[in-house]
């Protein structure tokens, strides 16, 4: 027993003494990031062009597009008729009656359709027999045709009775048939036309008829695209307006931009046969500081007129109006330096405003559309004036103090900046209520281009920059409070020759090569 | 103190759980018949050839590892290094009353044990790397190629005959292995510029380790051997020889085993902004480290050698007349990592019921080493003190530690 209580006594003094971690620092490097930015990086087609040597911009956009649809369609129309006769009579074989050529009117509004040609569409058909023996429908339908062939059709119902009659349907195409919608009288417009035969079956039965035998054809036009149309289309105003964001333009803060002088086209092309109305009803754009700068001057608001277009579907020839932008007529380069993130668009247009001056020979084609494009060129020329982009990102790590941690560090960040603009940059490290914890400055700024040597291969200056950011142990001991980092870059174009800065043209290939690697200390525990 | 203290701590554990054998103190070769004895031995031992004691310190009892420290350890590195650890213990009762196969000489005896082995054989670059970090080795290539770690901890549970005369056994041990890890780095460089700017890892290797938590991770079965031979010694005397295997044998690993192979070259000089942001960015759902880096990972059952050993020499004979006697042997482990060990040294007897000695060593995990032991005798009892790197205890300049304690009772 003795021997048990020294030991258990000796097993605790010697347990009871605890062991402290071992710890120590090493160094370490490592790259992080290489790569290579340009203005390539940012396009997609050939918005930038090159013009001696210095980047152009060259931007064509369609803002709007609107297609035949958007001016003349046909709705769904139903044409229905019944046969009923007045009195009872008995039916012998290959009994006949024809009714006389029906017109029927499709609503269309103020729209006046002579002649349609369809790209798509079908017309249903359904015959219904209450007569004790089959019957045999043949629905004519004059001045529906393709390729000269007046659309006719015959169906041959089963026998039936009142209840339940003898039904047949059939659903046809119609691509590529032709509408004549102008009556019997050849004047009119937006008629169908339609003539029903009915008759008993010739080697039938003789059946009897009272009037409550009603016979009836329905034939339904459905989804219909017009290829071609024909006719007056109506005074109808046709607006819109739409937004277009640009949520980089958020990013800025604070600063100016200065650009040349700009001029931006906005160009109407009218592939519609028919005299138009236009007017661009606002266009106004706000930045990330809340500021709004509505475009002013020019033809902004003003109406305009639209001509039609010429020629035929083959060699169609759309209208084409410009209304331009520029510094003398506008307020256009006020509206672009305002670094807008948010652009409201808006244009109205209205066909026909003089009414149906074409005797209603309106056209459209299967090609017709009518666009609103932008267009502007200009030299790549910016001027930065403490330009302030400002991005946040959400962080969170975790640095346990007992276990192995980065007790300090540095990211070096390597630059070849080939742009004549120089910008430093500064990471500030927010908590979770988004108090400032700690500033982290770059040791220098990110130095222009222009201040550097000539490069050769290039053809352009470039200048080498290394900047530190020291993360200093006090800033690594607070990083588990860390929420949120917000980069804020502040840029500038100066003139290494003023000193001011001012418009600088951007030469063409300019790149920003940039390498990124850290050097940091930890702490190892074990 | 506290280094003291923590190799108290293993040593009594040991004690009181089960194991080890002093390797190297000499046993007193009794060849007198008794009729039942029961030994217990334990001890550590971790040494190698380049880590100084004031380093290995820092692991035992903790606290700041400094420059001054990694500077002289690191100072002391060669291309080729050598670090490990031997710790364990065993409880082992004979009997002789017990005739086994109707021998007359032949008693039976019963054992279990605790083992662990850990030994690496690695290069002056990786600890470099691991000490001081890459920073240093800019514009330099990082090699740590040659690595091999091996490292088991095992329990086993034998039962053998033994010879009362000779005392001579075998015994026949079943194993339970609780905790394997090995790497083998045939082939791993890193590349790095002077600018810091591009980072090149060759690697060509494998790693295995268990892929869970059970004890019970593979089972084994192997033997311990141990003869004595009289051979003629001098004049008028004779000598006996001891010819010892211990835990040879292999264990299979009825638990999988997680075997990361990599035989690839890749080269970062940093990610591109499509890759950290972009739609094909490295950080997405689908990113796997180990495919990127061309690491593959698979789960295999292995057969494995235990690590035992191997071991000849002439034993201090207890029945000797006179008051010094020499010992000295080889041992042998079937791993690179422990290179071949030799041992010599002088046992004085002052009285009957004391043994002191000295001795030294040189290979195994390290290089030179000195120990001291003493023997004390009371009755039917003797418990022995031993080390085998005394330089260890008085200055941290030495290579490691060592402690033995064996109790051996006779009745």
């Amino acid at each position: 027993m003795k021997r048990i209580v020294l030991f258990v006594s000796l097993l605790l003094f010697v347990v009871s003494c605890k062991k402290e971690n071992t710890v120590w620092e090493s160094d370490w490097a490592a790259p992080i990031i290489n790569d290579t930015l340009s203005l390539a990086n940012l396009t997609n087609d050939s918005t930038l062009i090159e013009s001696s040597g210095f980047y152009e911009l060259d931007l064509s956009r369609t803002l709007f597009d609107l297609k035949v649809a958007d001016f003349v369609s046909i709705p769904d129309t139903t044409i229905e008729e019944t046969f009923t006769f007045s009195g009872s009579l008995n039916l012998t074989p290959g009994f006949s009656f024809v009714n006389s050529i029906e017109e029927h009117t499709i609503n269309m509004e103020e729209i006046q359709l002579k002649l349609v040609i369809l790209s798509a569409g079908y017309i249903d058909v359904r015959v219904e027999n209450p007569l004790g023996t089959t019957t045999i429908f043949e629905v004519k339908l004059p001045g529906v045709s393709k390729d000269g062939v007046v659309f006719t059709n015959q169906y041959a119902a089963p026998p039936g009775t009142q209840a339940n009659p003898g039904v047949v349907f059939e659903s046809i195409d119609l691509t590529g048939y032709t509408l004549d919608l102008t009556g019997l009288s050849g004047g009119e417009y937006n008629i169908l036309r339609s003539q029903i035969t009915v008759s008993t079956d010739p080697s039938g039965p003789s059946v009897f008829i009272t009037p409550a035998d009603i016979t009836k054809v329905k034939a339904t036009f459905r989804d219909v695209d017009i290829d071609y149309a024909r006719g007056y289309f109506g005074n109808r105003v046709v607006s819109d307006t739409s937004d277009v964001f640009l949520d980089i333009m958020n990013k800025v803060q604070s600063g100016m931009i200065d650009l040349p002088n700009t001029s931006i086209t906005f160009e109407i092309e009218n592939g519609i046969k028919v005299s138009a109305e236009g007017t661009l009803t606002t266009a106004n754009n706000e930045n990330a500081s809340g500021n709004v700068v509505q475009l002013t001057g020019g033809q902004m608001g003003t109406s305009f007129n639209i001509d039609p277009a010429t020629g035929t579907w083959d060699a169609l020839l759309p209208s084409s109006k410009t209304i331009n932008f520029n510094s003398s007529n506008s307020n256009i380069e006020n509206y672009i330096e305002n670094l807008g993130a948010k652009h409201n668009l808006g244009y109205k247009l209205q066909m026909n405003p003089w009414g149906n001056v074409s005797g209603g020979y309106d056209e459209l084609f299967s090609n017709s559309k009518l666009r609103i494009k932008m267009h502007a060129n200009m030299p790549l020329t910016i001027g930065l004036d403490q330009l302030v982009l400002k991005d946040t990102f959400d962080i969170k790590l975790n640095q346990d103090p007992e276990k192995t941690r980065i007790k300090s560090g540095e990211l070096i960040l390597q630059a070849s900046n080939g742009f004549p603009i120089s910008g430093s940059v500064k990471l500030m490290l927010r908590n979770e209520g988004g108090v400032l914890l700690h500033t982290v400055t770059g040791s220098s700024a990110l130095n222009s281009g222009l201040y550097g040597n000539f490069n050769a291969e290039y053809g352009f200056n470039i200048y080498d920059s290394e900047i530190h950011f020291v993360l200093t142990e006090d800033v690594l001991n607070d990083i588990n409070d860390v929420y949120s980092i917000v980069v804020e870059s502040t840029f500038n174009s100066v003139n290494p020759a003023t000193g001011a800065n001012e418009q600088m043209s951007i030469p063409f290939g300019a790149f920003l090569a940039i390498k990124l690697k850290t050097k940091f200390t930890t702490e190892n525990q074990f | 103190m506290k280094g003291y203290q923590s190799l108290l701590i293993v040593v009594i554990f040991l004690l009181c759980t089960s194991e080890v054998k002093a390797q190297i103190v000499p046993i007193g070769y009794d060849t007198l018949n008794r009729s039942q004895e029961i030994f217990l031995n334990a001890g550590v031992d971790f040494y190698g050839t380049s880590v100084e004691m004031d380093l290995i310190s820092k692991f035992i009892k903790g606290g700041e590892i400094t420059e001054d420290i990694k500077d002289n350890s690191f100072d002391r590195h060669k291309a080729v290094n050598r670090l490990g650890a031997l710790a364990g213990g065993e409880i082992e009762y004979r009997n002789y009353t017990k005739k086994l196969f109707k021998k007359k000489d032949w008693g039976f005896l019963v054992k279990g044990g605790y083992h662990i082995f850990a030994g690496m054989l690695y290069s002056q670059d990786l600890f470099g790397l691991a000490f001081y970090g890459n920073e240093r080795y800019m514009g330099e290539t990082i090699d740590i190629s040659g690595t091999d770690v091996s490292y088991m901890a095992f329990q086993k549970l034998g039962f053998g005959m033994i010879d009362s005369k000779t005392k001579s056994s075998v015994s026949l041990n079943v194993y339970n292995v609780s905790d394997r890890f090995s790497g083998d780095f045939r082939t791993v460089k890193l590349f790095q510029d002077i600018g810091g700017d591009e980072i090149t890892l060759e690697m060509d290797g494998e790693i295995e380790l268990k892929n869970n938590k059970k004890f019970n991770q593979g089972i084994g079965l192997g033997l311990d051997l141990d003869f004595k031979v009289p051979v003629a010694w001098g004049k008028d005397r004779k000598a006996f020889l001891r010819f010892q295997a211990q835990n040879v044998g292999f264990a299979y690993m009825y638990e999988k085993q997680k075997v990361y192979s990599f035989d690839t070259t890749i080269t970062f000089d940093g990610l591109t902004f499509d890759e950290i942001i972009g739609d094909n960015s490295l950080f997405g759902d689908s990113l796997s480290l180990l495919d990127t880096l061309g690491i593959r990972s698979t789960e295999k059952n292995r057969t494995v050698m235990l690590p035992g050993y191997l071991q000849i020499g002439k034993i201090v004979d207890e029945h000797y007349g006179g008051k010094l006697q020499s010992f000295f042997g080889l041992r042998l482990y079937p791993s690179l990592i422990y290179s071949p060990y030799i041992f010599a040294g002088l046992d004085y007897r002052p009285a009957k019921w004391v043994r002191v000695g000295a001795n030294a060593g040189y290979g195994g995990f390290g290089k030179f080493r000195a120990g001291l032991y003493t023997n004390l005798t009371f009755s039917n009892y003797s418990l022995g003190l031993a080390s085998e790197n005394v330089l260890g205890f008085f200055t941290k300049k030495a290579s490691g530690q060592s402690l033995f304690i064996r109790f051996r009772c006779e009745f």
